[in-house]
């Protein structure tokens, strides 16, 4: 099993790594990324020796944060490229990242929060993606979403309901992330 | 051993031929395993929307030992003869498979192998183990033995728990029709956390204001460890006190030292204020003290009662690539069936992310996590209690938004709120199972 595992790591490794094939050098998957600017990505690291240090060649394109030991998220800040480095004990990966501007996008459509989490938050009641239960809300403009959501938020309807109650927990920028997201459903 | 079961396992499921036999070109086209244990509200949660959100890329197993999951919420209302049984409230796992292409295995975990990302479980014909990239374990509580009791099977027979929907909420039932008048009803509640805080609560009001119509001489006395009811504690107390028509005997603070069972007449000894002392109760429903299941203990995911794990992806913090969510984690919020469903969708886009990569943002996500519950105090009134939780240095904290307080419950119990109920219950069942 052990004997196995291992084989199945190295020979990973090559697929991953394509150029270095040392069965003990740290790979990232995958090597290379193009990304547009205020999304992110995620880097698989293996084969790793010790602690992974990390080294970007410029912070102001894109930041690294680690979410766990074999984990790391790239963020895309703004258009340029970058090589981000994670060295180990014995080695270091090189992963190549391009990030572009900002798609083009009317004020309504930018997502600049995780607006498909933070809606499906609103999923029990309306349904999954909102196609109904309580109100649908697939597909409404977000104009009408929003406007509802800051009503409640703001104590101008129905304060004491449980619209208002939850609307009230969001920040204004979730709350126009999830209207957002449901404005995006068609 | 280990070789011979990986053997056994290929030849004997399609999910693990291809990791097992092609390790490398399974992985090369990025066809990732996730197995999710247990077939509960986040169970069921995790393994819908790891498929959905996937767009179908990632291979999801669920393993559940039970033909069907039977729900918590609602079951109350079984008690009550308001349902007519609790099969009314049973969920089919077909849905998760044939919409969603979630591969439903039958069985028990037995063993959980971290460092060789393994999972075995226990069929009719045999172990079968398992490979993952991936584990979600949703196991929800084992029940502790209360003070006096010599066998979990008490819990069975004599005195029913009905903590998990099932035999023991219709043995609850059969037992408080089968009552005479001018008897006791006691139910126990253990120190918080337990599943459902408003649930014990609601369990005394709707069977008070059975009573009230059908044995009007007894009562339902509740022991409470905790030193005050832990949600809605306005509204509950306020139906405790006889707003709708029916009284509750109250007691918080107390610790049960013993239960002595007798069919029909048993006894709770207690301490309260320091004073020990004894009542009857023709039916008793101890609700026990809960912890994470054993397999997690053994698995090394636990400390203290229940798993610690990290609030943006419910990874444990003590295994790697092992999540754990529901009622077992240690959240910071009330372990509860709706709140399973949203620990679910944050661990689903975690692992989405992790495992495929995403628009969606991991760092930036800063959950918020919602929560609705209604509640019936009668047979035809409910009230509601909503909270919303912040992502914040961690831990997961009542939000502060707004500069409004958080939670917050209906200030009064109505119809209303009790046909929200039914259309609230409903829909999270289908966001949950179909």
């Amino acid at each position: 099993m052990n004997a196995f595992k291992k084989t199945r790591q190295m020979a990973l490794g090559c697929i991953a790594a394509a150029l270095s094939c040392s069965a003990f050098a740290v790979t990232a998957t995958p090597e290379s990324l193009s990304m547009a600017a205020g999304t992110s990505q995620t880097i698989l690291l293996s084969n790793i020796s010790g602690t992974i240090s990390v080294y970007s060649s410029s912070s102001a394109v894109a930041k690294v944060s680690k979410v766990d030991d074999t984990t790391y998220q790239i963020n895309g800040v703004k258009a340029g490229s970058v090589e981000i480095k994670f060295r180990d004990r014995k080695s270091y990966a090189k992963v190549k990242v391009k990030v572009t501007a900002t798609a083009a996008s009317t004020a309504s459509a930018a997502t600049p929060l995780n607006g498909r989490l933070l809606a499906s938050n609103c999923f029990q009641c309306h349904g999954t993606n909102g196609t109904g239960g309580f109100d649908r809300l697939a597909g409404k403009s977000y104009s009408e979403i929003y406007g509802d959501l800051q009503e409640f938020a703001s104590g101008k309807e129905d304060a004491d309901g449980i619209m208002a109650a939850h609307a009230m927990g969001f920040t204004d920028e979730q709350l126009k992330a999830i209207a957002s997201y449901f404005s995006s459903i068609r | 051993m280990k070789r011979r079961q990986f053997i056994q396992t290929a030849t004997g499921t399609g999910i693990a031929l291809s990791s097992a036999l092609f390790p490398f070109a399974a992985r090369a086209a990025a066809n990732y395993n996730v197995i999710v244990v247990g077939g509960g509200m986040a169970g069921a949660t995790v393994a819908k929307y790891l498929r959905l959100w996937s767009s179908n890329t990632l291979s999801v197993a669920l393993i559940e030992k039970d033909a069907s999951y039977t729900s918590n919420i609602m079951s109350n209302e079984v008690l009550t003869g308001k349902r007519a049984s609790v099969s009314s409230l049973a969920y089919s796992y077909s849905t998760l498979s044939s919409k969603y292409g979630v591969n439903r295995l039958q069985g028990t975990v037995t063993e959980i192998d971290a460092s060789n990302k393994t999972v075995t479980y226990a069929t009719t014909t045999g172990n079968v183990v398992l490979s993952y990239d991936r584990l979600v374990l949703a196991p929800g509580l084992d029940f502790d033995l209360m003070p006096g009791m010599s066998s979990m099977s008490e819990y069975d027979s004599l005195v029913p728990h009905a903590w998990k929907a099932g035999p023991q909420t219709t043995l609850l039932r059969q037992q408080l029709l089968a009552m005479p008048d001018y008897q006791n009803v006691v139910i126990t509640i253990p120190l918080a956390p337990y599943r459902c805080p408003p649930g014990p609560y609601e369990r005394a009001c709707v069977i008070a204001d059975w009573l009230k119509r059908n044995k009007p001489n007894s009562k339902v006395i509740v022991l409470d460890a905790n030193a005050t009811i832990q949600a809605q504690a306005g509204n509950f107390q306020k139906a405790f006190d006889g707003a709708y028509g029916y009284r509750v005997d109250y007691r918080p603070g107390c610790t049960v030292s013993k239960l002595q069972l007798v069919a029909g007449a048993h006894s709770v000894t207690f301490t309260q204020n320091g004073v020990s002392q004894s009542v009857t109760a023709a039916v008793l429903n101890p609700i026990p003290p809960q912890r994470a299941p054993a397999l997690l203990v053994d698995s090394g995911l636990v400390s203290g009662k229940f798993a610690p794990v990290n609030l943006l992806t419910y990874e444990s913090t003590l295994q790697s690539a092992i999540h754990v969510i529901g009622d077992a984690c240690i959240s910071g919020m009330p372990k509860a069936g709706h709140i399973g469903n949203q620990e679910a969708k944050t661990c689903a886009n975690a692992i989405v992310n992790v495992l495929k990569g995403s628009q969606y943002a991991l760092a930036e996500t800063a959950p918020v996590l919602n929560s609705a519950c209604y509640t019936p105090l009668t047979s035809t009134k409910a009230t509601w209690l909503s909270a919303v939780y912040q992502y914040s240095n961690g831990v997961m904290v009542p939000s502060t938004a707004n500069g409004v307080t958080q939670p917050r419950a209906a200030a009064v119990a109505s119809a209303g709120n009790y046909s929200d109920m039914e259309k609230w219950f409903k829909t999270l069942m289908s966001d949950t199972f179909a």
